[in-house]
């Protein structure tokens, strides 16, 4: 609506519309609703307008309603219901692994009586063992000490007059410490160690 | 509004009647009685609700699951629900929210992949449009069309203006209704009203000249 033109337009009409609309009555307080009310021509196009939008709406229906048969509608509300059902009733948690029956705890006298001879006997064996080892072989003697003793670092003075030795005198030097070693093999064991070789006889010299 | 309804109330009364109903027996443990007695808010305003999620989301799959969620939710947060809104606004309230969250996940899911060439919502095949008795294959591709222009016309709109049309128009709600649905004043949903049918009328009238 203008000076030029004393019609209203399309942006009149939705104006006057759509405050219709939103208060739900005939007709509203929009400054169109004065000339609509005396112009019949606009009246006329006033109508088309509305006519164009109830047929948008007519079609929005038509258009849902193919897609929400009442068969559809019928499912849903069943499935609505399925699931408020299963509300109430929360998952449960199945225990994994799952034997197929429980496993029994024995808890018969027998058991605990095995398992008390079992550690008495094993106290017993060892300490048998530890008395019958002290009385075979008595205190038994230092090598490690003998060894250490005999090679201190000798005086200065002696080191001076010190010959080089001979492969005899090597033969002497291990002799000794092999018939050393034989006095601590037990009688039991002197037969075994006569048929084994020892390292002189590996000597390739 | 569809549905049965106990008689002598009006739809508004019978809601909320029904409503604390439920919320009561919930209270009470009797679930079963609440079930039942929810199943008459259901049956009143499942046709309603399909349709306004069809609106949103353009899809009869996705509009069901939105339903079903928005029945199953309003059922589960019925204590939270307050006797002196009524029961449909709160509960359109909580659909409208649900298709939003749905068309925000799929835009986000768009993003990421190629769209199929899909058939028109509501599509038939071709035997059962021949043995229909209803308006002719003309007819139905041009309603058809028509439709298609106005969905497409619909969802480039803002989401307040669409939202406050398809209340105010397809669903005959008032600018008070519609107000506490949106969260908008009165005063507001009348602009995006009048917004939207203005855009709405230029962009479909421009679709008609292109198309002769």
């Amino acid at each position: 609506m203008g000076l030029l033109n004393p019609h209203l337009e399309d942006d009149d009409f939705a104006d006057v519309w759509s405050a219709r609309t939103a208060v739900g009555a005939p007709e509203s307080d929009r400054p169109a609703e004065s000339h609509l009310r005396k112009c019949a021509e606009c009246q006329g196009r006033y109508s088309s307008f509305v006519s164009w939008l109830d047929g948008m709406r007519a079609d929005a229906r038509t258009e849902t309603d193919e897609v929400f048969s009442r068969d559809h509608l019928a499912a849903q509300q069943l499935q609505i219901f399925r699931r408020l059902e299963s509300l109430e009733h929360p998952a449960r948690v199945i225990a994994f692994p799952k034997f197929a029956r429980p496993v029994a705890i024995q808890t018969s006298g027998r058991r605990r009586w095995t398992a008390v001879a079992a550690a008495i006997g094993l106290i017993t064996g060892i300490g048998l063992g530890q008395l019958l080892e002290f009385r075979t072989s008595g205190p038994a003697p230092d090598p490690v000490g003998q060894r250490m003793a005999r090679a201190t670092v000798p005086p200065v003075e002696a080191t001076r007059n010190i010959q080089p030795i001979s492969i005899d005198n090597d033969e002497a030097f291990i002799e000794p410490e092999i018939t050393s070693s034989q006095v601590g093999v037990p009688e039991s064991l002197q037969y075994l160690n006569a048929i084994t070789p020892g390292a002189r006889d590996l000597d390739p010299r | 509004m569809t549905g049965a309804q106990p008689a002598g109330l009006a739809p508004r009364e019978a809601d909320s009647a029904a409503a604390s109903a439920v919320k009561a027996m919930q209270a009470e443990g009797r679930h079963a009685e609440a079930r039942e007695r929810y199943a008459e808010l259901v049956a009143r305003h499942q046709r309603r609700a399909a349709r306004i999620a069809f609106h949103y989301l353009r899809d009869g799959a996705e509009s069901d699951e939105a339903v079903q969620d928005a029945f199953v939710k309003a059922y589960s947060h019925l204590s939270t629900f307050r006797e002196e809104l009524p029961f449909e606004v709160w509960f359109t309230r909580i659909l409208i929210n649900g298709c939003l969250d749905r068309i925000k996940a799929r835009t986000r899911r768009e993003r990421w992949m190629v769209s199929m060439p899909e058939s028109a919502p509501g599509e038939r095949d071709f035997a059962e449009r021949t043995a229909a008795h209803g308006p002719s294959p003309e007819d139905l591709v041009l309603a058809r069309e028509r439709r298609q222009k106005l969905a497409k016309a619909l969802s480039r709109l803002p989401d307040r203006q669409r939202s406050v049309f398809m209340l105010s128009h397809y669903e005959g709600c008032t600018s008070r209704e519609v107000s506490a649905i949106t969260g908008l004043n009165e005063s507001t949903v009348r602009v995006h009203l009048f917004r939207a049918i203005r855009k709405l009328r230029g962009m479909l009238t421009e679709a008609q000249r292109g198309a002769s």
